[in-house]
């Protein structure tokens, strides 16, 4: 039996464990590369003030955004994972599976090639996303249905890429630029990326926090939650926009990666449960340094070349959804 | 005073077919009132409508009223609802599972910011309910490590942390073994009896009607029949509108009304 300030503990030291892991994965995300950079060389940079220099020049202007950029990216894509699998009461909810990436992807290479904001455009799009998705696989009675939430979301998925694939086509001259960006890779996103992504993700996040009560609610299912005094149609604006945000968010920091949204989130609830106000704060740190990981891996697998890091993430993801998969929706 | 008031009360689910038709009844402060009537009669829907709840899917027609209060239940906001009227569905499907505190906790809901965390009174108040109801060493434990009886007292410990004068319960019995059927039926007596609380229940197990209630309504989709245990618990209505034959008799010790079937 867990006694409460027990659990609290545990909570507190999950929390500050994460944190030096997330803290170590970044500092070795700056120093690691194709190029390696041992740390006399960083300090010896340091002193010597010379910010035009090989070394500091790497590290300022190329691997801290890009560091910055994947921790956030990390902690977005957990976060929105939690907030969808909490909303449709799913454990299987990632924001890749069930199209909402996709459509933000689609909803930013429209507004890209309008030469609009693109991070609106991939709002718009996750948004739209996600409503489809509510309304083919929500309602209280459906939205547990994994089959119903895969299937409608997996198609939708596939119809954005489709018209994304189109849309880049009619564009050739930046077909290739933004082919890389839907892949999904970190590789020469720099401050402005940063700056562009910044204040939608610090959005998110703090209307994420806003929902953690709700979402416990709905977990007894949308009428119990109700007679609890919850009011459904808020709760589904606030969970849909800020998840939305979210993978938006993260689509324009690092473009399509797969499946942080559904193990973070997953194995931070079988660790230290279900109360969302703790599980939202650890599925970001948990998302955070996987997605460090994965950037790191993504560098060092065959240098001088990339792997995108959604097919790092993948290797990681497919075994551990087909596992979820097939332990059906009987775990807690 | 009427804390319940329908008044002519026709729902659908789609145009034109009635589940409920023309229903009018009240139910008195502090009375419990039994809902029986066949299966897919349309009890649960009644009970959804009675607690102002999934109004997507079900309709009222316009002159229908439902009043609790004397006021109409649409003019109440969620979470003021929620402080008047406890419903407890037939059966929940658990995405997740928290402790049993964590969960009666969660009946605090409505009186505590909907972003804040809940207050120490609120915890105060999910304790004692569970040291009511006899399942405080329960606790710490999570909701899919416990029995089908102890969840549903879990539950209606959630439903009591509301703290609402109208209590509405869909068939609590079903699913309990006849030991645990017996004690809950006990708690809810004392429920009513103890925090006068007005309960709406419905019933699958006729006989279990005259044990908790003097006001019956007997519904069967467009018919309904409301009166008292005497007017409504006889062969008549009740062969009319279950459609079965059945036998009335006194029971030796409570005198009270119990039917058997006859063939």
């Amino acid at each position: 039996m867990k006694k409460p300030q027990r659990a609290n503990f545990s909570f507190y030291l999950a929390i500050l464990t994460l944190s030096l892991i997330v803290l170590l994965l970044f500092f070795l995300s700056l120093i690691l590369g194709s190029e390696s950079i041992s740390l006399g060389k960083i300090a010896t940079a340091f002193k010597e003030k010379d910010y035009s220099s090989f070394v500091l020049t790497i590290i300022l202007k190329i691997r801290l955004p890009r560091s910055i950029l994947a921790l956030l990216s990390g902690a977005l894509l957990a976060a929105s994972g939690t907030v969808f699998q909490g909303y449709f009461r799913n454990p299987l909810a990632d924001p890749g599976l069930i199209g909402v990436s996709a459509g933000a992807t689609l909803g930013a290479v429209i507004f890209s090639s309008l030469s609009l904001f693109i991070p609106i455009g991939a709002f718009f799009g996750g948004l739209m996303a996600a409503s489809f998705v509510y309304l083919i696989a929500g309602g209280s009675k459906t939205s547990t249905d994994s089959s119903r939430l895969l299937l409608s979301g997996t198609a939708l998925g596939v119809l954005f890429a489709a018209i994304t694939s189109v849309l880049l086509i009619l564009k050739d001259k930046e077909i290739y630029k933004m082919y890389l960006w839907t892949q999904g890779s970190f590789n020469a996103k720099g401050w402005n990326i940063l700056f562009m992504v910044l204040f939608p993700s610090l959005l998110s996040f703090f209307l994420m926090f806003l929902t953690t009560k709700k979402l416990d609610l709905l977990s007894f299912g949308e009428k119990s939650a109700e007679t609890l005094g919850l009011n459904l149609q808020g709760t589904k604006l606030l969970c849909l926009t800020s998840a939305s945000l979210a993978s938006a968010s993260s689509v324009c920091a690092g473009g399509t990666i797969g499946f942080i949204g559904l193990i973070a989130p997953h194995t931070m609830r079988i660790l230290f449960g279900s109360r969302h106000k703790k599980l939202l704060p650890l599925s970001m740190l948990f998302g955070s340094s996987l997605v460090l990981f994965s950037d790191i891996l993504a560098r060092k697998i065959a240098p001088p070349m990339e792997v995108p890091i959604g097919i790092i993430t993948a290797f990681i993801g497919v075994p551990f959804f087909l596992f979820l998969l097939r332990r059906g929706r009987q775990d807690g | 005073m009427a804390k319940i008031e329908v008044k002519n009360l026709t729902a659908q689910y789609e145009k034109g077919k009635n589940v409920l038709e023309n229903l009018s009844f009240t139910v008195e402060d502090g009375e419990i009132l039994c809902l029986i009537g066949p299966n897919g009669g349309g009890k649960s829907t009644l009970l959804t409508l009675l607690a102002g709840i999934g109004m997507g899917k079900i309709k009222k027609t316009k002159n229908s009223e439902i009043l609790i209060n004397q006021k109409k239940i649409e003019s109440y906001a969620a979470n003021k609802k929620a402080r008047e009227i406890s419903y407890l569905g037939q059966t929940e499907k658990l995405a997740w599972h928290f402790s049993v505190f964590e969960t009666v906790l969660m009946g605090r809901y409505a009186y505590s910011s909907a972003y804040l965390p809940y207050s120490k009174e609120d915890k105060q108040i999910a304790l004692s309910v569970l040291e009511d109801l006899g399942i405080f060493h329960l606790k710490d434990r999570l909701t899919n490590e416990i029995s089908g009886g102890e969840l549903q007292k879990v539950r209606i410990a959630r439903s009591l942390c509301q703290n609402t004068d109208i209590m509405l319960l869909d068939e609590p019995f079903s699913h309990l073994d006849i030991q645990h059927q017996s004690k809950l039926l006990s708690l809810i007596k004392t429920i009513a009896e103890e925090k006068k609380k007005t309960i709406v229940i419905s019933l699958h197990d006729l006989n279990l009607c005259p044990l908790l209630s003097k006001t019956i309504l007997l519904v069967n989709k467009t018919e309904a029949f409301f009166g008292s245990l005497e007017e409504i618990f006889t062969e008549s209505y009740l062969n009319k509108v279950y459609k079965t034959d059945f036998g009335l008799f006194r029971h030796p010790e409570l005198d009270i009304p119990q039917v058997f079937v006859k063939n």
